[in-house]
Order: structure tokens, then C-alpha cells, then sequence
């Protein structure tokens, strides 16, 4: 009854391990010779051996078969970024069983539970940190593998296929201060981010007072008058004003035919405008809304809701002739919201086609320009 | 979670059952292997008690370790080897015997300068494990004993549940990997049921080398054995068996095997031409008679016997004699390999009558001679092959006298028995007369005798009464309670003869040293007497077909007696079988009455059947009787039987199992099942928490969590409640239990959020 109840379970498959291999070689080249030479207490101490073998392979093929697994739904994450990624273990049987879980996703080292003796109907979930390299999506299997009680042989079972892990393009650190500026300074212009349309110091708040410098202050905030006055640097202190939320939209941009520069380039502009839809919520507390050509548009109002929006991230795979969202991608709120453009190219006529095709300018910038709000991440090891 | 002290326990209690056994198996060889195993053993004693304690060797102080042991192991090396030079203990052994022993201190010192180590990794652990493996290996070459069995099951027991905890070490990273390895991953270790980790996974490796045994066992036992010549490992293999080079030394000690390979058949058929099913079970097969005695050794002896007086013999053709009732008819086949003939004893023939041997060939049966060393002479066809064997046919019956051969004249009346059989009457052993004369004396005094078998002048039997006296004497050797009958070969005094260490000091033995002492004996007595080497007994095959087998090989002694009642100017005389050995003599030592010596018997038996001796013959046999007892009815009825027990306990155990309720879990599984929670998020006990400990220092990481401060009291409500329901005794209640669910809900999910 409850076999036929039970889903579609992958096949357990029982193989030797290294050590096994090396047990087995003993006990043949032993027995031979003792099965030759009638040695017979050698040859039954050798049968016993082989028994080990036997026993190994009951025990862990029933432990593999008992038990099940599942990879924890784990919500989109960072490259590079120490996730905590789980395997649920549930032993199927009334008796303990003891088992290791792995989990396969991505590269690198998997993560390896070992769950010894996990009584009878009851799961277990094992969680540890995991960081993937690159972005994209990773699937694998969850491996449930037994050698019990001599890890001479090992009876494998992949749990479970389905379920991925996103992985968002890996972050790099932005000045999100510097960023609003450099948005807003940007914005009323036509989109070229080279042309200045407005002071910067009008752009962040209005001024509420000064205070001591403190390491990172901008240097343009020294209020020199007060320096002179105290003797020591003072800076000016803003109210911070309503940030405006912000439009992101990126162009995966990606010649015909691409070189390793040009792939180095897509990436580095979707870790730009990760990081600047991460860094503008996280610093503003504001919608974001992320548009990716050829992906649903997505508006996140809580981090978690972002790392979902910038899903598209994990896909764009870059594309020769990025076609421009209309302006009913965007609803009501771009006239209202900061418009970024990030693209992997410089100088991009997506600029212009978007400006065109939504009626506003977008600010746009791409990671050759080397902002100096932003410091890209470290790339992978 | 089993701890590491059952680890260390397990795996040090491996290496020094492998000590053991080796100590054991070489001690009759070296003896001095058995100090060096005593101090391997102390040795492995101490490193266990202190390797918890101290740091042990680095890898240079270690190698440093192994260099002085393998220096130590050189000197005593060479000092055996002087003394073998000095001595040649093993040169019967040969000095490949003396190098292989000498692999067995080698071997534990080894073992115990890595366990010396510090820091060791599976790499290390299987190297000891194997060092240990070779050892016990050659152990179990060197003795194929009970005991040697019994430590290499004890050792297999212990290295099983030592590699079951080496597995989980391994697995959970206590043991670090081979360098250079794969290194382990990620680990997060769950504890499930025994937070405090008192696991000593004993009894499932107990079962699990029971499994293997149970694999092992009938695998051996079913298997075919190899029909090569059995390793000895320089250690002469003695059994019980007819030997074709005709010898016999009484000088050997050591436990005799058993050989069940068949020597030669008979089939017996009844003067109507059926076949013979009721052949006497204690029949006597003569072989060969050994008349020359000397320091232990019998030997055939090259003067002859003085020619008997011949009879009128029809020489053209043979046709079979006329014995009177009960006469039957004994078809021989006899291996060329023996290279002897064996007749039933004794030869029963009527003087007028024509020989009762004839040889089977070709053409017409040809008859033998008799002879006067007691045998019939038959002369080999020229034209048969070599290696054909011997076809033969003996026409007997019951003797009218027990042991009394067929009656014959010499030749020349003045030389019997005083002259020409002089060789017959020499007895080499002094004390065997003392024996002898003891025995007549008691035997007089218990009137077994006849009134004047004595002559008063010489003080020595009759020649009248040689035949009365052989029998009492033979009797009287037979029934003497303190000679005892063994296969394990013993000499209590090496400075004496054979003959009279048996007599007077080990007073144990077989056959051969029965037999000899009572040939001994006699010739003390002046009645000549010789060795005589056949079997006894037979294995009826159906149809009247019997095998004798190499197992029922036996000695016994012959006298040669004036036939009682003769002509004393002119006797005749006849061999007069005689078998001193108890019982008639058996292949295998009699158990005393002691249930633990039956046991020990039983025991000794059934390792020398199925392991020591267990040769392709002795699978067959084996086979074939497990084949006919499991047709017998009752052995059906019973497997049926236990069958269908079993079927109804299984399916009554399911039901049952079905129908339950699920148990209730107590505190201490509540409480491990929260360690296994806490475990799989990285949250583990130190080693030595208590549960208390555990419990605060959880708290304390859940604090640190982002979003399980507000959990973080759970583990130390558990804990209370597990101290409280564990060592206060207070049982929880069931709100105070729903409290702690809900808690323990509310932990997981703040954990896994």
C-alpha cells in the first residue's frame, strides 16, 4: 500500500568505493591462495571478508531506499554571496536509518550532510552556507548515499531533480549617497550621463547644520568657512529629502559574435545594475522597479521582493539587438522615478530608442564609465 | 552518536586480539612470541590510556619510534638466526618455516609503533587495521587449532565493529581523510535519539559479523576444495593412515588428523552369490608385519623367517577352498599406491583345502602361497602395468579361534622358535619385561592364567601356553586404567624409549604405541611377536560394497603361538592376532564423562572434520549426509514447521506493529530530537557538554541569530524538563509537554527562516 503511494523514486544504485575496491583485492588474492593451499581457517577469515562485502551492501542499499530528500526552497541569491542552502531529510521507515545527504547544485564543494540514525517517520533538515561563483540557475540533484556500516560499498540515490537556485549577479559595493547624486544630477538631462543639468550639492538635501568630519565624508561637504572657524574639518549635515524610487533598465548587450571581453562586460554591467537596485533600496527604503528587455517587468518593494525582480539577471544570456520596453512597461511611475540605464556597452543607441520609445530620458551609465559611487565586486575566484 | 572513546576501545581491542592470536599460533615455534605478544598487548594497554590524555608522536618522532623497533626486531632477528645455526631447531622445518615466524613480531611491534602516532588519519587506521589483518592471516596458517579458531573469531568480531566506527568517523569527520585525498565537505553531523552521544553501535556490528559469519560459514562448507597437497607450512602433517613407506615411529608428538580419503574397497559377497551386508564392523585389514624394533622405530627387518614345510598344492588351477558355514567371498581392489596387499584377519584356511587367495587377473585365478611371516606370498603378474591395482579374492569365514591363523609347520622343527626367530623375541626396551612381568603377576593373582604357565627355571611362560599368555597379556594392556587412548601425541619423558615412556610416564597414546608395548611385552616373555600395520573397519557402500578408508588405519600385534593342543616334538604353529588398544581402538580419543570434556570433544572433532581436515572427500561426505538427513521426514516436518513459526511470528510481529499506537516519545528522545535540530543549523555540544552546558551555549548562538533571540530560551526549557523527567524523576505532563512542542515548532521555524 504504501509503495504504490509512494512518488516515482530514482533507482538506488550500489557501487564500491575506493576502499571497497582495495578490500576486495585482498580477499581475492588471499583466498586464492588459501582455497589453493587448503588453508582453510585463512580461507573462512576470508569468506568473512567477502560476507563484509554482502552485509555492506544490504545495510546501505536499505538505508538509500528508506530514506528520502528534498533541497529547502532557497529564494534567489547573490554570486558570491553565503547562502544558506538546506537538504530535509525524511526517513520514509519505522526504523533508524543513516544516511548522507549531498546536495549537487552548482559547482564547487557540495554541500554533505551525515545523518546518523534518524529515527523512524521523522525528517530532519540540515542547512549550511554555500557561495556559487558565477550567476545563473543551478540545478542538480540532492544525492542521498549510504555506506553503512564499512564504507566499502555505497548505494546512491538521487532524491530529488527538480527545484533550482537562482543566482543573481554577484554585487559590488555602491556609495548610495554618491549613487542618488549622480541619478539625480543625471536626470534631467537627455540621458547622457556625461553632461551635467544640475548641481550636486542642490541634488541630495536641503542643509540642516555641520559637524565634525568623519572618514568617508565627501569632500565637496567640507564647509570650509566653519573648518577655518573651529580648526578642524567640519562638514555639512543634510536632511535627507524623499528619495524618488527608481527605474532600472538594463541592456544585456552582446555582440553576434562575442569575445571574452565583451562576456566579461555583460556580466559586469548586470553586477552594476544589481547592485545599484540593491544599493538604492537598501539605502532609500523605495520601490525599484526592474526592466529587463524581453523579460516581465517587476516592481520590488521589500529586499526579498527584489531578489525575485532581479530573477532576470540570472537569465539574460546577452543579445545582438536589445529591443527597447514601450512606455506601458512601465506604468505611471517614470515620470516620477529616477531612470537608470545600465548597459554592457558605452555609448549605446538603446539609450536613445528607449528615451524614444517612453518619452523620458534615462540616466545611463555602463561599468567602463567607472562610476565613482561604485566599486565592482572582486571577480571570482 | 557512538563516542571516540568506543572508537579507540574498539580499535585497540582489534590490535591486541591480532596479538594474541599471533602469540598463540607461534608460541610452539618461537617461544619467546608469546612475551613479545604479552608486550605488545600491555604496550596497546597504555598508548589507549594515554592517547586521550597526552599528544602522542609526531610523524618524525614516530618514524624515529618505528627505526629503533625495527632495530630491536634486527638484533632479535639475528640472534635467532645464531641460534638456529647453533641448534638447528627448524631443520626439519627448514629456514623459510623460521622466517615466516619470525613475520609474527614483526607484525605486533609494528602495530604498536603506529598506534603510536599522534594525528592519525584513515590512512593510518587502515594500515594498522591491515598490519593486524597479515598477522592474524598467519596466525590462522600457522595453527588451525580450536583456540586459534576462537581468537580469529573473537579478532573478526572486534575488527568488525571497529571498522563500523571507523566508517562514522570517517563520515563525520572525527578521522581526518588520507592527506592528499578528497577532502570532506561540508559536514553537519545529526544526533538523533541520544544527545549525550553514550552509542556504542556494538550490537549491530555484533550482528553484522554474525551476518558475515553465517555468509562465510556455508559458503566454505558448500564451496569445492581445491585437491592440491595442503600447505603445511613446514610442520610434517601426521594422520591416521596407512603409510606406504612401512614405517612407524613412535618418536612424533603432535595432534594426529584424520584422512577420510578411502585406501582401498571390498565388495563381499555370500557363497550364494549375494551380497554381504553384515560384514563385521571390527574387521581387520593386514597390511604388513614390522619385526625390527629400535629407538622408537619399526622397520620391516631384512633376515627372514625360516621356510615353513610346504603342502601339496595343486599348481595348474585354483578353485576356492571349502571353510565350512558361513563362508563368504572378499573381492579386493587395492590402489598400487599402497603397495601392499590386505587381507580380513585373520587368514582362515583348512590345511587340506586349496589357498583361499587367488589373484584376479585375465585369465584363470592364480592362488598364493602361504607363508611363514604369517601372510600368503602371491607373485605379481610381470606383464601388469604399473600403477594397475591390485585385484585379488579371499575366501574366509569365522575363525574357529578369535585371532588364529591358518596353522603351519616349519620346516626344520629345531630352529623354531628359539633359533631362526630370534629376531622375533629381541626386545631393545629393559623395562618393557618389568612391565610384562608385572602384568603376568597380576594376571596370576587374578587366576587369568593357566595353572602352570610358567616354567620355574627360566621364570618365563610356557611355550604350551604362549598362545593363553599372549591373549592375557593383551587383554590386561587393554583394560589397564591408567593407559589412556589419545590421537595427541605426547612424550612425558624424551630420555627414554617410546615403548617405555608410554609404559611408565605418558601413559597415553594410539594404536601404535598399544601395539608396541605389547610386542615388546611378549618378546620380554620370549614369545615372538611383531607389529602389524592394516585397518579396521570398513564403510559398508550398499550392495555389499565396502570402502575402507585411510581413517581406519591401525596397528595391532601378532604372536606367533603353538597352535594349543599340538604335537609339542613337532608343533604347529600359527600367528595369533592380538589387539591391546582399548575398545579395539578408535580413530578418534574417547571424551571422558565430564560434560565440559564432551563438550571439549565434540568441539575438538567438529574443527578437525570441517576445518582441519575438511578435504574435497570429507566435502562430499559431509554433503551427502546433510543431503540424506534433509530427505529424512522428520527434518522435513521440522523445516516445515519452523517455517511456517516463523511465517505466523512475522506476521503477527507486522500486525502487531500495525495496530500500535505510536509510542510516546520521553524526555531524553524529546531532547535529542532538539540537539538534532539545533545540529543540522551547526549548533552542536562540545565535546563533554553536558546537556545543561549544551543548552546555554545553544542559547547563546540562537541569540546571536538573526531572528532567534526570541527562541533562544527553548533548549534551556528542554533541558530542565530532560533533567527534571531524567534524573529527578518527575514525570512531564502533558501540558508541560504540549508547552515544549510548541517551543520546539517555534525554534524550527525560526531557524530555518
Amino acid at each position: 500500500m504504501r509503495r504504490a503511494e509512494a512518488p516515482a523514486r530514482q533507482p538506488a544504485r550500489l557501487k564500491f568505493t575506493a576502499l571497497g575496491l582495495g578490500w576486495l583485492a585482498v580477499a581475492a588474492f588471499v583466498g586464492s591462495v588459501s582455497w589453493y593451499k587448503s588453508i582453510n581457517l585463512v580461507l573462512i577469515v576470508v569468506y568473512a571478508m567477502v560476507g563484509m562485502l554482502f552485509v555492506n551492501a544490504y545495510f546501505a542499499r536499505r538505508a538509500a531506499r528508506r530514506a528520502d530528500a528534498a533541497r529547502v526552497p532557497v529564494p534567489p541569491v547573490f554570486a558570491g554571496e553565503r547562502a544558506e542552502c538546506g537538504v530535509t531529510v525524511r526517513n520514509r521507515s519505522r526504523f533508524p536509518v543513516t544516511v548522507t545527504a549531498e546536495d549537487r547544485a552548482g559547482g564547487g564543494a557540495a554541500n554533505t550532510f551525515f545523518v546518523y540514525r534518524l529515527p523512524g517517520g521523522h525528517e530532519l533538515t540540515c542547512t549550511a552556507a554555500k557561495e556559487f561563483a558565477r550567476r545563473g540557475r543551478v540545478k542538480g540533484p540532492v544525492a542521498l548515499t549510504s555506506a553503512v556500516p564499512f564504507g566499502f560499498l555505497e548505494c546512491e540515490r538521487l532524491a530529488e531533480t527538480d527545484g533550482e537556485i537562482v543566482v543573481l549577479p554577484r554585487l559590488g559595493v555602491a556609495d548610495a549617497d554618491g549613487l542618488r547624486r549622480w541619478v539625480l544630477r543625471y536626470t534631467a538631462g537627455d540621458g547622457w550621463a556625461r553632461r551635467t543639468q544640475r548641481r550636486a550639492s542642490a541634488d541630495a538635501a536641503e542643509v540642516r547644520g555641520v559637524r565634525e568630519y568623519r572618514t568617508g565624508d565627501a569632500l565637496r561637504d567640507i564647509h570650509w568657512r566653519s573648518t577655518a572657524r573651529r580648526g578642524e574639518p567640519m562638514v555639512r549635515e543634510y536632511d535627507k529629502s524623499p528619495s524618488p524610487e527608481l527605474v532600472l533598465v538594463v541592456e544585456p548587450w552582446l555582440p553576434e559574435t562575442p569575445t571574452d571581453a565583451d562576456r566579461a562586460n555583460l556580466e559586469a554591467a548586470l553586477s552594476l545594475a544589481a547592485t545599484v537596485a540593491v544599493h538604492w533600496r537598501q539605502a532609500f527604503d523605495v520601490p525599484v522597479t526592474i526592466v529587463v528587455p524581453g523579460a516581465p517587468t517587476a516592481t520590488a518593494s521589500s529586499d526579498e521582493d527584489l531578489r525575485v525582480a532581479l530573477t532576470p539577471f540570472a537569465d539574460a544570456t546577452g543579445t545582438a539587438n536589445p529591443e527597447p520596453p514601450g512606455a506601458e512597461a512601465f506604468g505611471r511611475k517614470l515620470g516620477t522615478s529616477a531612470r537608470v540605464l545600465v548597459s554592457s556597452r558605452a555609448s549605446t543607441p538603446f539609450a536613445v530608442a528607449l528615451a524614444r520609445a517612453t518619452g523620458k530620458p534615462f540616466v545611463t551609465v555602463c561599468p567602463i564609465d567607472r562610476p565613482v559611487w561604485y566599486q565592482p565586486p572582486a571577480p571570482p575566484v | 552518536m557512538p563516542t571516540e572513546a568506543s572508537f579507540r576501545f574498539s580499535t585497540y581491542l582489534t590490535l591486541a586480539l591480532a596479538c594474541v592470536a599471533i602469540g598463540y599460533a607461534e608460541a610452539a615455534l618461537l617461544p619467546e612470541v608469546a612475551a613479545f605478544a604479552a608486550l605488545a598487548v600491555i604496550g596497546l594497554g597504555v598508548l589507549y590510556f594515554l592517547e586521550s590524555r597526552v599528544a602522542f608522536l609526531s610523524i618524525p618522532a614516530a618514524n624515529r619510534l618505528g627505526m629503533a623497533v625495527g632495530l630491536l626486531f634486527l638484533m632479535w632477528a639475528a640472534y635467532r638466526v645464531k641460534r638456529e645455526l647453533d641448534t638447528g631447531e627448524f631443520v626439519n622445518m627448514g629456514w623459510h618455516m623460521l622466517f615466516v615466524a619470525m613475520c609474527g613480531p614483526l607484525v605486533m611491534l609494528a602495530v604498536v609503533a603506529k598506534s603510536a602516532r599522534g594525528d592519525k588519519h584513515a590512512g593510518d587506521y587502515w594500515g594498522m587495521h591491515g598490519i593486524a589483518l597479515a598477522g592474524v592471516g598467519l596466525s590462522a596458517a600457522l595453527a588451525e587449532e580450536p583456540i586459534c579458531f576462537a581468537l580469529v573469531g573473537l579478532y573478526l568480531c572486534a575488527a568488525i565493529w571497529s571498522l563500523a566506527l571507523l566508517h562514522l568517523c570517517r563520515a563525520r569527520g572525527i578521522v581526518p581523510p588520507i592527506p592528499g585525498g578528497t577532502q570532506p565537505a561540508t559536514k553537519a553531523v545529526a544526533v538523533s535519539t541520544d544527545p549525550t552521544g553514550h552509542r556504542t553501535e556494538f550490537r549491530p556490528a555484533l550482528a553484522c559479523a554474525l551476518a558475515a559469519l553465517a555468509f562465510a560459514v556455508p559458503f566454505y562448507l558448500l564451496t569445492p576444495r581445491s585437491t592440491a597437497s595442503k600447505a603445511d607450512f613446514g610442520k610434517p602433517r601426521m594422520e591416521i593412515g596407512y603409510s606406504a613407506d612401512q614405517m612407524v615411529d613412535l618418536n612424533r608428538t603432535g595432534a594426529l588428523g584424520t584422512n577420510p580419503e578411502p585406501a582401498f574397497e571390498v565388495v563381499a559377497r555370500n557363497r550364494d552369490g549375494s551380497p554381504k551386508t553384515d560384514l563385521n564392523p571390527e574387521q581387520r585389514w593386514r597390511g604388513k608385519a614390522l619385526r625390527h624394533y629400535a629407538v622408537g622405530e619399526w622397520k620391516a627387518g631384512e633376515q627372514a623367517l625360516p621356510p615353513i614345510a610346504p603342502r601339496p598344492l595343486d599348481v595348474t588351477s585354483w578353485v576356492p577352498p571349502d571353510l565350512g558355514a558361513g563362508q563368504y567371498e572378499l573381492r579386493f581392489e587395492v590402489p598400487a599406491k599402497l603397495r601392499a596387499s590386505f587381507l580380513a584377519d585373520p587368514v582362515v584356511w583348512a590345511g587340506d583345502q586349496p589357498p583361499p587367495l587367488a589373484v584376479l587377473g585375465d585369465g584363470p585365478p592364480r592362488r598364493w602361497l602361504p607363508v611363514s611371516d604369517g601372510t600368503f606370498f602371491w607373485e605379481p603378474d610381470p606383464m601388469r602395468p604399473k600403477g594397475e591395482p591390485r585385484r585379488y579374492v579371499q575366501h574366509t569365514a569365522p575363525p574357529a579361534r578369535a585371532g588364529a591363523g591358518p596353522a603351519f609347520r616349519f620346516l626344520d622343527p629345531r630352529v623354531a622358535p628359539a633359533g631362526g626367530l630370534r629376531a622375533l623375541t629381541q626386545n631393545s626396551v629393559a623395562r618393557a619385561k618389568e612391565a610384562a612381568d608385572a602384568a603376568l603377576a597380576e594376571l596370576d593373582a587374578a587366576n587369568k592364567l593357566p595353572r602352570d604357565w610358567r616354567d620355574p627355571i627360566s621364570r618365563l611362560p610356557r611355550v604350551a601356553h604362549h598362545d593363553a599368555v599372549a591373549r592375557a597379556l593383551s587383554a590386561h594392556l587393554a583394560a589397564r586404567p591408567d593407559l589412556r587412548y589419545t590421537t595427541e601425541l605426547a612424550r612425558a619423558n624424551r630420555t627414554v624409549d617410546p615403548v617405555e615412556d608410554f609404559l611408565f610416564f605418558s601413559k597415553v597414546g594410539h594404536c601404535e604405541r598399544f601395539a608396541s608395548a605389547l610386542v615388546l611385552m611378549l618378546r620380554s616373555q620370549e614369545i615372538p611377536a611383531v607389529l602389524v600395520l592394516g585397518f579396521k573397519g570398513s564403510e559398508h557402500l550398499g550392495g555389499g560394497k565396502y570402502v575402507v578408508r585411510q581413517e581406519h588405519a591401525h596397528a595391532w600385534a601378532e604372536a606367533l603361538v603353538p597352535v594349543p593342543g599340538t604335537d609339542s616334538r613337532n608343533p604347529e604353529y600359527h600367528w595369533l592376532s592380538v589387539d591391546p588398544t582399548p575398545d579395539g581402538g578408535t580413530d578418534a580419543p574417547r571424551p571422558g564423562p565430564g560434560l565440559l570434556s564432551r563438550a571439549k570433544a565434540w568441539a575438538s572433532d567438529t574443527f578437525r572434520e570441517y576445518l582441519a581436515d575438511y578435504t574435497p572427500e570429507q566435502r562430499k561426505e559431509t554433503l551427502k549426509r546433510f543431503a540424506a538427513r534433509l530427505l529424512q521426514p522428520e527434518a522435513i516436518a521440522t523445516i516445515a514447521g519452523a517455517f511456517v513459526l516463523l511465517v505466523g511470528a512475522w506476521t503477527g510481529f507486522r500486525i502487531k506493529r500495525a495496530s500500535a499506537p505510536p509510542a510516546e516519545p520521553d524526555a531524553a528522545q524529546w531532547f535529542g530530537e532538539l540537539a538534532a535540530l539545533l545540529a543540522a543549523h551547526g549548533i552542536r555540544p562540545a565535546p563533554g557538554d553536558t546537556a545543561l552546558e549544551f543548552a546555554h551555549s545553544a542559547a547563546d548562538a540562537l541569540r546571536a541569530k538573526p531572528g532567534c533571540a526570541e527562541v533562544a530560551e527553548v533548549p534551556l526549557a528542554w533541558a530542565t524538563a530532560y533533567y527534571l523527567e531524567r534524573f529527578g524523576g518527575v514525570p512531564i505532563s502533558d501540558a508541560r509537554r504540549a508547552e515544549l512542542d510548541t517551543g520546539l515548532d517555534a525554534l524550527r521555524r525560526a531557524i530555518a527562516a
